[in-house]
């Protein structure tokens, strides 16, 4: 197979200056080869603090730390693969390390890299391509690469452009023929900070995908030894519509994400809910007296109710929780916006004393609110639902959906983006 | 006067070269190229009392990197824009002081030399020597040779020691430090110019810092700089824990929180909550869920925390300021989380600015149910300017075993005395 000669392989032998520089201590040398070859911190710094925004409906963004002024450094290789992080091998948070401790192939690390060998022609990120770099001499035997598996990158197969971008102003963009040749040199290219980068392809909703990037040079076939830390990410369902609010104390609203998320999943993706899902809400089995006093003991997960005095909160029903992530300016867009939701803490033995709350044994650690309790809902605010599978004990594995109200109520409505999770915890 | 020259400086028998600049020496640093020597970046501040916490992220593999020079002098980049950098000029999108890295050289010369650099004849480009364009005041302040064996620091009066921290950034990282780690340097002082000494930072006053990486057994090395960062100390109004039994409140009065010269040492008792809100009834709070849908109406404008209910849940606490009174909040939710300290909270909070919208504040006198680790900004008004500041709530205390006992949950109330700035301090 011909793979992107000139862009990829290389046959050269470059570990020995840069592996016993000191800095790592490795001493390995010899005639190895590798594609790409890795080179140590010393040559070329690896990234970091890799994160991942889940931007709705199966479109991510990768952001992460670099620092990368060397002339030779000309963009990042970003790997990425469908699977969970125990399935692929890898540890969420950990970095891959190419050589082990005398510079030799780590062959773990290899292993994992062909699990993420990236074919545009196949599978792309859905499963392992079968594309393998050779080395560009005829004598592949003598010549096989180290590390020959394939980023994210462009082109056709014969053709493919390395690194997988190039990053400038704080954004990595896919690396053309017109930018392959950009380096460091030009300090525009040059790094010092967050890089962000969209991933070109779509996501399955519901399923697990990892990602790492590696810092290149010489047209992604110089590579820092070792990676960032690996992430994983589960897509969301993304959705936008007007929440109506009630316009009293006797017009409260249900919204039954149960149902919703049931009707995504069917739909395969989410339109804006209505009746029965999105419906006026029956009034409290606790509380049959007052129709805006829903309680734990009440079926549906959310209720927006709208107090004698013009107070407007959410209200968590059975087995539910409502956590108010507080204000981002740009709601999900917002930098500062966690990007796992805050751990739901059950405790029954800490919620009253008389058991009204046995059908979802909130406690309040973790910012969740308990079922009954009312949160206030807020133009500005990002907030989490956790609802737990509908079972006998109403206590089951919960669905963690993202709401950010964009606008405050008016006209009866306020505008609402929805992140729902396919994906129980 | 060191360049940005060609010149190579081959550092051990290994081959590395780096791109180097005449030789400097501790008492006046060569500028190096960023490639030579990485610069730090990411640089952000968290308010403290009479000082500042420096956090920025390392970036250094360099063979003899030894550590971080941290400069600091009064004023806000935004009076630094009048000596702004020219140079480097062709990076797209053009860098500012809050988001570039620059080198010490000629074009860039005075901004330097309001950090006390000397002026410098160093052409930009390393290419060339060229005549020094300003012999300004501050030229014999940058450095002066030591008179015994002081410590490093001792020897620059522009650079600024490092205070409490368990590893001083400064000199302290042997050979390679952990790439893209977080550093962290707490100062108490400024250089100032004019008098050519470092002087102790005060509360209310504005500073502007950076960071650059040294390298060299001499330190003869210095990286560009990293971004520069300006924050106005200042200091803490109440730090205490709060203690309340079912049906209980306590205040403290908009005079207090706008005074800035006092320490509140106990938030004094108010109305029992069922006075809250007095044009209502509770008919419908039967006890069996927390109601905290009522808007706070009372006349007592300030800042309220009370527990509402029965008892029967009693984690119900709540925080609200009055209804159009002249205090409002906007709840920045688990911002409390330090990526210093993920597992715990603390009012060190990273780019510790208060929400900058108008809309971010609620003043209907929402009552906002807590819970602990919650931290909101405040915005208060006073004689037609705005302060800024945050109250934090730490993790929640155990609850008692019998809910009529009290509740308790420790709460920490900083202000920012200068009008209009939205950083608010430790």
């Amino acid at each position: 197979m011909k793979v992107a000669s000139g862009k990829w392989l290389r046959a050269r032998a470059p570990l020995c200056g840069a592996l016993a520089l000191g800095a790592l201590g490795l001493t390995g040398c010899g005639d190895k080869e590798s594609s790409p070859d890795a080179v140590s911190v010393s040559e070329l710094k690896y990234p970091g603090d890799l994160a991942i925004w889940d931007k709705g409906d199966g479109k991510v963004v990768l952001e992460w730390s670099g620092a990368n002024n060397e002339e030779d450094f000309d963009g990042y290789n970003v790997y990425g693969m469908k699977g969970t992080a125990t399935a692929l091998g890898v540890t969420e948070g950990v970095a891959l390390e190419l050589l082990d401790d005398k510079g030799d192939k780590n062959t773990t690390t290899e292993a994992i890299l062909a699990k993420f060998n990236y074919d545009p022609a196949t599978t792309k990120l859905e499963a392992p391509g079968t594309a393998i770099a050779l080395a560009e001499t005829a004598e592949a035997d003598s010549d096989a690469p180290e590390f020959s598996y394939l980023p994210i990158h462009t082109g056709p197969a014969d053709a493919r452009l390395l690194p997988t971008c190039k990053a400038a102003g704080g954004t990595c963009t896919m690396t053309t023929a017109a930018t392959k040749d950009l380096t460091a040199e030009n300090p525009t290219y040059a790094v010092n900070g967050r890089v962000k980068f969209e991933v070109p392809e779509t996501l399955k909703v519901g399923e697990s995908y990892c990602f790492f990037v590696m810092s290149s040079m010489d047209g992604g076939e110089t590579v820092s030894q070792t990676s960032s830390n690996v992430q994983c990410v589960t897509p969301k369902y993304s959705v936008g519509f007007n929440l109506p609010i009630p316009a009293g104390a006797d017009d409260p609203r249900h919204l039954d994400l149960r149902a919703y998320l049931t009707a995504c999943d069917a739909a395969g993706k989410c339109a804006a809910p209505g009746a029965p899902v999105l419906d006026a809400a029956a009034e409290s089995e606790f509380n049959p007296s007052a129709k805006n006093s829903h309680t734990a003991s009440d079926p549906m997960p959310i209720y927006i109710e709208t107090s004698t005095t013009g107070a407007v909160g959410f209200v968590a029903g059975k087995a539910a929780a409502v956590n108010d992530l507080g204000y981002y300016e740009k709601g999900f867009d917002d930098v500062t916006l966690p990007k796992g939701a805050p751990v739901l803490v059950l405790d029954d033995s800490t919620i009253g004393g008389t058991g009204v709350n046995k059908d979802a044994p909130v406690f309040n650690a973790g910012g969740y609110s308990i079922p009954g309790q009312t949160v206030p809902l807020v133009a500005g605010h990002v907030y989490v639902f956790g609802v737990g599978a509908a079972t006998a004990s109403g206590i089951g594995p919960f669905h963690y959906h993202w709401l950010y109200v964009k606008s405050a109520p008016a006209g009866g409505n306020a505008a609402v983006e929805m992140r729902l999770t396919k994906k129980a915890i | 006067m060191k360049a940005l020259s060609k010149a190579a400086l081959t550092i051990g028998t290994l081959g590395l070269v780096i791109a180097a600049c005449d030789s400097g020496s501790s008492s006046d640093p060569a500028t190096v190229s960023r490639d030579a020597l990485n610069p730090p970046s990411g640089l952000y501040t968290v308010t403290n009392h009479n000082s500042l916490e420096l956090r920025w992220k390392a970036a250094n593999a360099e063979d003899e990197f030894k550590g971080f020079h941290v400069f600091a002098v009064k004023g806000s980049t935004a009076t630094l824009a009048a000596v702004a950098p020219t140079f480097p000029k062709q990076i797209v999108p053009a860098p500012t002081l809050t988001t570039g890295s620059f080198p010490r050289c000629l074009d860039n010369t005075k901004l330097f030399e309001a950090f006390g650099f000397a002026a410098t004849d160093s052409d930009c480009e390393g290419d060339a020597e060229a005549p020094a364009a300003t012999t300004g005041a501050a030229s014999t302040a940058f450095l002066q040779e030591p008179a015994a064996t002081p410590a490093i620091e001792e020897k620059l009066e522009n650079f600024i020691p490092c205070k409490e921290n368990t590893a001083n950034p400064n000199l302290s990282l042997p050979g390679v430090a952990p790439l893209l780690t977080l550093q962290t340097c707490t100062i108490t002082q400024y250089f100032d110019p004019t008098s050519k000494k470092r002087l102790d930072m005060k509360d209310g006053e504005t500073y502007t810092v950076f960071v650059s990486a040294v390298a060299g057994d001499e330190l003869s090395d210095i990286s560009w700089t990293s971004n520069f960062v300006s924050d106005t100390p200042s200091t803490r109004l109440f730090e205490g824990t709060l203690s309340l039994k079912v049906g209980e409140a306590v205040r403290l009065p908009v005079a207090d929180i706008v005074d800035f010269t006092k320490t509140v040492t106990a938030l004094p008792a108010a109305a029992l909550c069922s006075d809250v809100d007095p044009d209502t009834t509770d008919a419908n709070n039967n006890g069996q869920v927390c109601r905290i849908n009522r808007f706070n109406k009372s006349a007592a404008d300030g800042l309220w925390f009370g527990r509402l209910g029965t008892g029967e849940f009693p984690q119900r606490m709540f925080f609200s300021t009055v209804a159009g009174g002249d205090v409002s909040l906007a709840l920045r939710g688990p911002q409390t989380q330090d990526p210093k300290n993920p597992n715990i909270i603390s009012v060190s909070i990273p780019s510790d600015q208060a929400a900058a919208a108008d809309v971010a504040y609620v003043a209907d006198g929402t009552h906002f149910p807590i819970y602990g680790n919650q931290v909101f900004d405040l915005k208060v008004k006073k004689a037609g300017a705005t302060h800024y500041g945050k109250v934090v709530f730490y993790s929640a205390e155990p609850l008692p075993a019998n809910a009529s006992d009290p509740i308790s949950l420790k709460v920490a109330i900083v202000m920012q005395p200068a009008a209009g700035v939205r950083d608010y301090l430790q």
